[in-house]
């Protein structure tokens, strides 16, 4: 329906101080008379005029030549508003650091790239649902002119059967081709029973009380938040905050280290959910966690395959025999090492080259970038030492031929598990690339093979002298007091590690450059030095 | 109000009359040359019969979702007990009626899936879980014993067809008895059994998508999959009513009796069926993306990388943006000039989307082939082009040989529903 803009026209139609014709009423007794009277009335000339029935006439929009609305217009326009605005929104919000005084959050979620479209739809999607029927909803309401407190329509008491059974064509006093004489005439023609002026009361048009009063308590309120949020700044609060929502805040779950639930029926006798009292549970039978299937022996152990079991054994005493003292007979046997890259591994100039680029992260601050032991950490900690306020092993190099000689197994172990006073490194750097490193070092011991230098006396000599190529894998069981503990090295590692070096069997070499302790490896050093 | 309540069909033509036996000769037998002729491409410019059953397949699932939706279309017109669609319900009841047909056009693709297994025939034909290797060797046993093997997959067509076929027969009939006699208690009988076949329709649709396109991709899953293969399919349905309806009007059959109004009403529900089916492709991607999991991903993966990208933004775009745009405004529903160019692109953009599901999934299956040693895959030799225009062409004339042959020279029209006269003066407002 078309609203009735009858404001401004009070020159038009002097009916009086008190009160302004608006137009004239005509009922019609039914929907087919009002159609064709409005039709009448639009051939007529006459534009400004509103039908009104009980229910939605067909065909009357045309009869009464409502125009198309504007509306979709408006909505496509406040639609298009909330795609920029919440595009920008989230663009500004998680993809920059602050955009003029607005401050950005960029957040990383998930590995996803910062501004990532595929996640802004749905808000983009939601905003623009949004705002586009608050358009349709307000701009409907706006178009039409309302919300209106009175309409002097319903000041006559015929117009109340407009939702029952009457029929009424409004003719407004505004158009143009309103004539107060020919218009009564007119209307009967068309086929009106009953006419009647309607008259806009100019003496009350005063705001209901009960608004107004409403009015004042709505901007009352308003003011209530950002007073609170005024309260409340720089404010500390000694009371535990409030729960608005007890099922989130406590969710009836158990976290990490935390004790089973007691399912049992009193704090007394508890009744544990599971039998070991501990909430987390471990694997279950017959699965795997994602990313952590070794199917591949040799690959993710080091140990040539068949002898899986010594790798889990020498895992484990590794770490015993690196925090207690332990004896050296007890020692686990030294695995079957794998002497050749695994088949998984391609041993490239890409991988060497990766190799490369890792181990200049984790490996060179203190085994040096040319692998000769002089990384920074370890030049300042031997300052440090020098000084007596560190007590500091020094980090190997791995030129020394107990390390060249190690089997290629055994320097993928070392860099998983560790070796005496260097930790573990399996948490830091994947398989893949651990495998790319024991390749770097070998490269880096084959440029220095044919190295020289220069021993006690002074004459220079090959640094590596001895030790055949790393092929055959150490016989386990030649050496059986391997000085794999810092106590054994302490005391007399340095005598067989030097003897067996004169000797040149590699097991030994191999064995020898396990030791964990600060003395078994400052002898194997030396005597691989001297030699 | 005033104006003058039809109370009958009035269109001078109510039938094909004598085009429709050319069209069924025409169609039946340049349909059958020119898949011929794609079958024979196949060997020159791809690979031989696995690019040809590929490329039928996305031709039998176009038409078979096309035809389904028809056959939803009308069950839902019993379920709401809608009067508007009376008039163009026949035609809807006849591509339903095709379901039979195209059952026979399912044969090579059973065929295909048994044949490995009792012939002996090429490695990898279309499905990769027909495969021996790959079933062994990739999918677990459960799978292959319970629900991806030959016979069960040949055991669940046969149920799926059966029961399309007996709901489609059993409403087309049942309306064309009602043109005979007027019985209203056809209309009541149908309505009674709209619900209870609505889902016995779900159902059967919802694994005839797992078993013939989602299979493609033997451990993937996505379980909105049936929705959006039932999404396309109505949007396709929509469009091909409106394209046979326009088609049979240019022909002075039905020229009084479907108003703009009805293609108004039938072009909402397009734009619909444009905005659910992208809602739902949407949705499906990004629970995936978002999840990131191997698993899953690992269908969007081939889709979204080299070429492939592009061909996924096409369909995002003609999908899903223009088509929303240009199906939105009321004009453009109500003129019959602009119909025929929107569905006939919605319709390629169906098409495509089925092309989107597997065509690349044969590059996929051969490189997974290959990566587990089976002779001669590796790299596919697929030339698009000739290959799918002739199969489309072919299945397309094929389809309209078998609509033809259903209609036959029957009305068009429910002549005698007792909703007729609502439908006959529908005014959309």
């Amino acid at each position: 329906m078309t609203p009735s803009h009858n404001h401004n026209s009070n020159a038009q139609t002097p009916t009086g101080p008190t009160s302004r014709l608006v137009g004239i009423l005509a009922e019609f007794s039914s929907p087919d008379k009002l159609v064709h009277a409005c039709e009448q009335a639009r051939h007529a000339g006459i534009r400004r005029m509103d039908a009104y029935s009980p229910f939605p006439v067909h065909g009357i929009d045309p009869a009464i030549g409502i125009r198309r609305t504007r509306l979709p217009f408006l909505v496509l326009a406040v639609g298009l508003s909330g795609l920029f605005l919440a595009v920008g929104l989230q663009y500004t919000v998680n993809a920059t650091d602050s955009i003029g005084p607005f401050p950005g959050y960029p957040f990383l979620i998930s590995g996803k790239p910062l501004f990532s479209l595929p996640a802004n739809i749905p808000v983009t999607f939601e905003v623009i649902v949004l705002s586009s029927a608050f358009a349709a909803l307000f701009g409907s309401l706006a178009l039409n002119g309302l919300p209106r407190f009175a309409n002097p329509l319903h000041r006559i008491p015929r117009f109340k059967k407009a939702t029952n059974n009457g029929f009424f064509l409004m003719v407004e006093a505004e158009d143009p081709n309103y004539n107060p004489r020919q218009i009564r005439n007119q209307l009967e023609q068309w086929g009106a029973d009953a006419l009647e002026e309607v008259h806009l009361d100019l003496t009350d048009h005063k705001l209901p009380a009960f608004v107004k009063m409403l009015f004042i308590l709505m901007l009352a309120l308003c003011t209530l938040p950002p007073a609170l949020i005024y309260r409340a700044r720089g404010d500390s609060h000694s009371l535990p905050r409030l729960h608005f929502n007890p099922d989130m805040d406590w969710q009836y779950k158990s976290q990490a280290q935390q004790v089973a639930p007691n399912i049992g029926a009193s704090e007394d006798k508890p009744e544990w959910l599971f039998a070991d009292q501990r909430a987390m549970r471990g694997e279950v039978a017959g699965t795997v966690i994602r990313g952590r299937l070794k199917d591949d022996a040799a690959y993710f152990t080091g140990v040539a395959s068949g002898a899986e079991g010594h790798a889990e054994l020498a895992e484990i005493q590794q770490y015993v025999s690196t925090s207690v003292n332990q004896d050296a007979a007890t020692a686990p046997p030294e695995p079957n090492w794998l002497a050749t890259f695994p088949a998984r591994f391609a041993v490239t100039p890409e991988t060497i080259a990766r190799g490369k680029q890792r181990f200049d992260i984790y490996c060179a601050v203190c085994h040096g970038t040319t692998g000769s032991g002089d990384g920074m950490v370890n030049q300042r900690a031997m300052a440090l030492n020098a000084l007596q306020r560190a007590n500091w092993t020094s980090a190997k190099s791995l030129h020394d031929h107990t390390v060249v000689d190690q089997p290629v197994g055994r320097l993928f172990d070392t860099i998983t598990n560790g070796r005496g006073t260097m930790g573990p490194y399996k948490s830091q750097i994947s398989v893949e690339d651990r495998w790319a490193i024991v390749l770097y070092i070998k490269a880096l011991q084959d440029a220095m093979t044919d190295a020289v230098a220069q021993d006690d006396d002074g004459n220079w000599v090959p640094v590596r002298t001895t030790a055949p190529a790393p092929t055959a894998p150490a016989p386990t069981d030649t050496e059986p007091s391997a000085p794999e503990s810092p106590a054994a090295a302490g005391g007399d590692a340095s005598t067989p590690t030097g003897a067996t070096v004169d000797q040149a069997v590699p097991a030994v070499a191999n064995q020898s450059s396990a030791a964990g302790g600060e003395a078994a490896d400052t002898a194997s050093e030396n005597s691989g030095r001297t030699n | 109000m005033h104006a003058v309540k039809k109370t009958k069909v009035t269109s001078p033509n109510v039938s094909l009359g004598d085009t429709g036996g050319s069209l069924i000769l025409l169609g039946g037998v340049g349909g059958l040359v020119l898949i011929a002729a794609s079958f024979a491409l196949s060997f020159f410019m791809a690979n031989g019969i696995t690019s040809f059953l590929h490329v039928y397949l996305v031709n039998f699932l176009f038409f078979i979702s096309i035809s389904l939706g028809a056959l939803f279309i009308v069950l839902v017109q019993h379920l709401t007990k809608a009067g508007w669609s009376v008039a163009v319900r026949r035609i809807a009841e006849i591509m339903a009626g095709t379901i039979p047909y195209l059952a026979l056009l399912f044969v090579p693709i059973l065929l295909s899936v048994i044949a490995p297994s009792v012939y002996g025939a090429p490695e990898y034909l279309l499905y990769l879980w027909a495969n021996t290797t790959y079933a062994t060797e990739v999918l677990s046993p459960d799978k292959v014993a319970y629900y991806l093997n030959p016979t069960h997959f040949a055991v669940r067509a046969v149920v799926y067809f059966t029961v399309w076929i007996v709901l489609a027969r059993y409403y087309l009939n049942r309306s064309r008895i009602q043109d005979e006699n007027g019985d209203h208690n056809l209309t009541s009988r149908m309505q009674f059994w709209s619900a209870p076949s609505v889902l016995l329709f779900a159902i059967t649709v919802i694994f005839a998508s797992f078993d013939w396109s989602m299979s493609l991709a033997p451990i993937w899953f996505s379980t909105i999959w049936p929705v959006y293969f039932f999404a396309g399919g109505m949007l396709g349905a929509f469009c091909t009513i409106i394209l046979i309806l326009l088609m049979l009007q240019k022909r002075g059959i039905l020229t009084e009796d479907v108003t703009e109004d009805h293609y108004h009403d039938l072009s909402k529900f397009t734009f619909g069926f444009i905005f659910f089916w992208s809602y739902i492709a949407f949705s499906q991607f990004l629970l995936i993306w978002y999840a990131n999991i191997p698993e899953e991903t690992i269908w969007y993966r081939p889709r979204l990388d080299g070429g492939w990208r592009w061909a996924s933004l096409v369909l995002l775009c003609g999908h899903t943006l223009i088509p929303f745009l240009l199906m939105m405004p009321r004009t453009l529903r109500r003129n019959k000039n602009y119909l025929w160019y929107a569905v006939i692109a919605l319709l390629a953009m169906h098409w495509y989307d089925h092309f989107w599901i597997v065509m690349p999934q044969m590059f996929v299956s051969f490189q997974d082939l290959g990566a587990l040693g089976v002779e001669g895959m590796g790299t596919p030799k697929h030339i698009f082009g000739p290959v799918e225009a002739c199969c489309f062409l072919g299945m397309a004339m094929l389809y309209a040989a078998f609509f033809c042959w259903e209609a036959g020279d029957r009305p068009l029209i429910p002549l005698r529903d007792p909703r007729l006269v609502d439908s006959l003066n529908h005014k959309v407002h």
